[in-house]
């Protein structure tokens, strides 16, 4: 596939997919989309002047790295706010399914692919349900599954991006693989690809 | 939406998950992130693309730095410039009682003068 020309065209062609790393991860589509922007501005800051074909790879670390650090500020804060919660209910669960329903009511409202209704409901529930299912992974599983099996990236390039070895990654997607199988098996899930997350766990491991 | 790929699929991420898999899996999840951002939310992500691209034609902001360290070396400027109006005046004080005879005039000359008049033990010759 050919380089876009301009940075404006390479982040219009990266920005939704960026959107949905961030989504996933840290479920609020505010700070998701703050993640996103702040990337884009790192990028186009630092880097803009560098090679268009390096620009994939500087964007999904900065994104990777954005990420990680929201989840390090946020445990930062979280070490100030522990009394507090103690003393509320426990809401974690709940926000979890929250932010999941959002992102299964914004999937039912796209009218935007339509093909017969029943197909439609059918598939965008079942969209929804991957996404939630995805999104429940740990941050390093999650990671690591997308840049391999979204992204497109290799062992190497993924170990790179999540700044650790090579037999990291492999246990994490092969971990992310094994979850995900069990959990689309479980809610009846029949996507091509799923049937394949199994053996790929297991091929990962025997690698391992 | 024009896809960007980091790279092909390797041999090595194929072997583990298939090629052909790889390619429904990626498609579901373009679907979703198509999907989920419509709408309000590409508006929004157009629009942090087009804040983020100003920062480009604005150019480099100009160094601030130097903004922190104002007051400090504005109150270190009014230290040296009180402590050198106050030294000028003591001593321009001492020369007028030198001239008129109060002080004597080798006064100077002697190891512990300078030290005594800043600790107020000089005593003037009173005419």
């Amino acid at each position: 596939m050919s380089q876009p020309l301009s940075i404006d065209a390479f982040l219009a062609s990266a920005e939704r997919r960026a959107w949905l790393h961030a989504r996933l991860a840290v479920r609020n589509d505010d700070i998701a989309l703050d993640i996103v922007q702040d990337a884009m501005l790192r990028l186009v800051e630092h880097y803009a002047d560098r090679p268009a074909p390096e620009w994939p790879m500087l964007f999904q670390r900065i994104l990777q790295n954005a990420i990680v650090d929201h989840f390090r500020r946020q445990k930062v804060r979280d070490t100030w706010t522990v009394l507090v919660s103690a003393l509320l209910p426990a809401r974690g669960e709940d926000e979890a399914v929250d932010a999941a329903d959002t992102l299964l009511e914004r999937l039912a409202d796209d009218q935007s692919h339509a093909r017969s209704a029943e197909d439609e409901a059918a598939s965008q529930e079942e969209l929804a349900q991957i996404a939630a299912v995805i999104s429940r992974l740990p941050l390093r599983q999650r990671q690591a599954f997308l840049l391999r099996y979204w992204e497109g990236c290799d062992l190497v390039e993924t170990a790179q991006l999540m700044g650790c070895s090579e037999g990291s990654v492999k246990t994490h997607c092969s971990r992310a693989c094994h979850t995900l199988a069990s959990a689309l098996a479980a809610q009846g899930i029949s996507r091509p690809w799923a049937t394949g997350l199994e053996a790929g766990a297991a091929e990962d491991h025997e690698h391992d | 939406m024009t896809e960007q790929r980091l790279t092909t699929p390797t041999a090595a991420t194929a072997a583990t998950v298939d090629r052909t898999h790889l390619t429904s899996l990626a498609a579901d999840l373009d679907a979703i992130a198509d999907r989920s951002s419509g709408g309000d939310i590409g508006a929004r992500l157009r629009a942090a693309r087009r804040s983020a691209l100003a920062s480009l034609s604005r150019g480099p902001a100009p160094s601030t730095h130097w903004i922190n360290w104002a007051p400090a070396g504005f109150a270190l400027v009014l230290v040296l410039a009180t402590a050198w109006m106050m030294t000028a005046e003591q001593l321009g004080s001492v020369d007028a009682d030198m001239l008129a005879d109060a002080l004597p005039f080798d006064a100077y000359l002697d190891a512990t003068f300078e030290t005594d008049i800043g600790g107020g033990r000089v005593e003037l010759i009173e005419n």
